[in-house]
């Protein structure tokens, strides 16, 4: 059997285990705990460990989709999923300013650790008030190695084509 | 959009960048032990108020200012005579914002096998940097890691990361990807189940 791993990784609130679920075969296997403090105004419950996400594709060939833990403190896990990840998925809330700027760090911490296939997903575009694509591009300033797309993680179609679109670029 | 926020969470100089970039207008009125206010038409920096008597050395008070509330307000009113005008590049602005600072804010982002490389900035020989500054704009020209820089400029990695981070901080900089081989997808089933597999995407 072969394994392909996919990281989905962003900042808190931006979309992540949302998206697990809507591309996963199975039902997730989720670590969520409650929110305490000022994140708690943002969400009730946040992913402290993983989420884990299947995709069964062929006989012999799965998608593993590992959806990391967004706030910095858990920055040491970040790091260890790199190993035998085949591309990853950086999602942001395109909706709220502070996750476009934090965005820009994740950027940095796997620009400068891993040459893996990247896309940055602007997600939760369905949401009114959001910030236009070409300033937050502008801002984020990736690698042109790097994909750019928008997306709506609740919508099932929308979070299949950031997977093909990191497919494709594994494959390239 | 509401942009609200405490300098305990964000950097000010990292949230100047942002605002400047989203090309945004009106005043960053930031509130704590020290106040000031920025004030930006269309992402440019057009003007700083802060107390009189810091009106001379107004670049490090903001440099300098670490935590508060700051608030962007669209609608604020200023009186004229308060605002020191500015009519500089926003980058530039920046850089010497950063050089009154006395420690990066995020130095463990920093390792000497990082590339850096500097961004395609066509007026740069417009913009005034120091000779330290000059050097390693100069050696950028080709991406380099931290280490050789720090080699080739004979700079202490210390200083070189602080270095660095006030060019990155500024726009004029940024971290490149490693040109590493990755693991390529050489096995023909897997490829051909993945190919199938996007066909069957594009198909739904």
């Amino acid at each position: 059997m072969t394994k392909l791993k996919i990281l989905i990784t962003g900042p808190f609130s931006s979309g992540k285990t949302t998206f697990v679920n809507a591309l996963s075969d199975i039902a997730t296997v989720q670590t969520e705990e409650r929110v305490w403090g000022e994140d708690a105004k943002i969400k009730q419950a946040t992913t402290v460990g993983l989420d884990f996400g299947k995709i069964q594709i062929s006989s012999d060939v799965q998608i593993y989709l590992f959806g990391t833990p967004g706030q910095d403190r858990f920055e040491f896990i970040w790091e260890d999923m790199i190993t035998g990840s085949h591309g990853l998925v950086v999602l942001l809330d395109r909706s709220d300013w502070r996750s476009v700027m934090q965005t820009k760090k994740f950027i940095d911490f796997y620009t400068s650790r891993t040459a893996m296939p990247m896309v940055v997903v602007a997600n939760k575009s369905d949401l009114e008030d959001i910030l236009p694509l070409e300033f937050i591009q502008a801002y984020l300033d990736a690698d042109p190695s790097i994909g750019f797309v928008e997306a709506s993680g609740k919508d099932k179609s929308s979070a299949r084509r950031v997977l093909e679109d990191i497919i494709i670029r594994i494959l390239e | 959009m509401i942009f609200t926020g405490y300098l305990d969470d964000f950097d000010l100089i990292d949230f100047i960048r942002f605002i400047t970039t989203m090309k945004k207008s009106g005043v960053l009125v930031i509130t704590g032990k020290k106040s000031a206010k920025i004030v930006l038409s269309f992402g440019k920096i057009t003007g700083v108020v802060v107390p009189f008597e810091v009106r001379n050395h107004y670049k490090s008070y903001i440099a300098d200012l670490k935590d508060g509330y700051f608030s962007l307000e669209e609608s604020h009113s200023l009186n004229e005579d308060e605002v020191v005008p500015i009519n500089q590049d926003v980058s530039e602005f920046l850089l010497e914002l950063t050089r009154f600072r006395k420690e990066p804010s995020d130095p463990k982002l920093y390792e000497p096998n990082m590339l850096f490389e500097l961004k395609p900035i066509s007026d740069i020989g417009r913009l005034t940097f120091n000779v330290e500054e000059w050097r390693i704009i100069a050696a950028l020209s080709e991406s380099r890691t931290l280490k050789e820089l720090s080699e080739r400029l004979e700079i202490g990695i210390a200083r070189l990361q602080w270095m660095i981070y006030s060019l990155e901080q500024s726009g004029l900089v940024k971290r490149k990807r490693p040109q590493a081989q990755r693991e390529r997808m050489t096995q023909n089933a897997i490829t051909e189940a993945l190919k199938r597999f996007i066909g069957i995407l594009k198909g739904s």
